[in-house]
């Protein structure tokens, strides 16, 4: 069990890392957002199983899953509304 | 290996702080000191501070860190409508003494903290100690709260006192013009993920402030939690602000208010000031907290709401991150 939460942790810490890689890397806004939404979304999603078998009691795991969910939500619609804001800009300035 | 967490934690806002300091960006400054708060709060977490953890993340990073943008859209929404040029900074080289008297006097309170660290006196009574000692006679569990409550709640009441004082004056400055329009930022998305995860920010505020008796919460950071919902449905074009005004006045002052009269109200019994009964200063307590978390709520909101609206419609876009 143990071997299995070290494994999902690192591959959480993976997406995190080769997220905040495009974050710096890619040169266009929305390459940018589809980078680091890995990050949050499968990378944290990894972290919280992997950290769910080390809660002490059931809410505790119902917490980290709710992090979870309202990071993704949080995420996803921050994420869109950037794109969103970006395209408005673009259309207006063609 | 907790070393090295700490030891990267602290180099990591080092880098934040002078980034904060050394951006040319406005914007990019206000990003670094949002991310500055949040590892701060992490560093009050390992220092076993979770309280302080909570204020910061709730103020320091989150509600400042939306006020922090929406002056600078209103900057740089103002210059554009100037002069229609970027914002920059680069403009007036600072004189030479500007320069040299913050690096004289930062060296002089380095070396005083230095010697303030080195030559610390010996407490003459233990602080922890003495709190944990009469914590049965202040009504609630958590040391923090009763520390803030009861035992200084003179500090307490002053702090209310300047945030209600803050509010008043940003109130006073507002222009009077036209009311912003309602909706203008009326976004499909936003206004769906409001409506769904205002009521559960409500419900962690109300549990945090609850929770404060007797662990890490209370008044401040559940006021902080019920901004940053007010906050939220306010970007997302829910056009609160407007919808009772003489209530609300009464509202920012209520915390205040009641705090003051309990403190002054327990002189009938022949007791000094702010000292609560002992049969009921739980209750009291309680009481207190709840209607200082719906002040402060309603205070740090307004000190979002009451700034005069951009030229530009640009801050409803960026506020929004920092709501996780």
């Amino acid at each position: 069990m143990m071997y299995l939460q070290i494994a999902l942790i690192c591959l959480g810490c993976f997406f995190f890392i080769v997220g905040t890689l495009g974050l710096l890397r890619f040169n266009d806004a929305y390459s940018r957002i589809h980078a680091i939404t890995k990050a949050d979304n499968l990378g944290l999603g990894l972290l919280v199983l992997g950290l769910l078998p080390s809660a002490v009691n059931a809410f505790q795991g119902i917490k980290l899953l709710l992090i979870w969910l309202l990071v993704l939500v949080a995420s996803a619609t921050a994420s869109y509304l950037i794109a969103h804001y970006l395209k408005q800009q673009q259309e207006g300035d063609v | 290996m907790n070393l090295a967490f700490d030891v990267l934690l602290g180099i990591a806002l080092l880098l934040c702080a002078a980034g904060v300091f050394y951006s040319r960006d406005l914007f990019r400054a206000v990003v670094m000191f949002i991310a500055f708060g949040l590892l701060l709060a992490l560093v009050w977490v390992r220092l076993d501070a979770p309280d302080l953890a909570l204020a910061e993340a709730a103020i320091g990073a989150g509600l400042t860190g939306v006020l922090m943008i929406d002056a600078v859209a209103h900057l740089s929404a103002k210059n554009a409508h100037h002069q229609g040029a970027q914002f920059d900074q680069t403009g007036a080289r600072p004189q030479l003494w500007s320069r040299i008297l913050p690096v004289f006097s930062a060296v002089i309170i380095f070396i005083l903290l230095l010697g303030a660290i080195w030559w610390r006196p010996d407490a003459p009574v233990s602080l922890p100690d003495l709190v944990a000692e009469s914590l049965p006679e202040s009504g609630v569990e958590h040391p923090i709260t009763a520390v803030l409550l009861n035992f200084r709640s003179y500090d307490t009441l002053l702090e209310i006192a300047v945030l209600l004082v803050a509010v008043v004056v940003a109130m006073a400055l507002k222009p009077d013009t036209s009311e912003p329009e309602a909706g203008n930022s009326k976004d499909p998305i936003l206004h769906g993920l409001s409506a769904r995860l205002v009521p559960p920010m409500l419900v962690v505020g109300v549990y945090i402030l609850w929770a404060g008796s007797y662990m890490p919460g209370g008044a401040f950071q559940g006021g902080a939690i019920l901004a940053a919902a007010l906050v939220f449905l306010k970007l997302a074009g829910f056009g609160i602000e407007r919808l009772a005004d003489s209530l609300l006045r009464i509202g920012l002052a209520l915390g205040f208010i009641v705090f003051l009269t309990v403190a002054t109200s327990v002189m009938i019994g022949g007791r000094p000031f702010l000292t609560y009964p002992e049969s009921v200063a739980g209750e009291l307590i309680f009481f207190i907290e709840a209607m200082l978390t719906f002040s402060i709520g309603l205070i740090l909101f307004s000190l979002f709401s009451q700034a005069p609206p951009p030229v530009a419609p640009t801050s409803s876009l960026q506020g929004e991150q920092d709501e996780r």
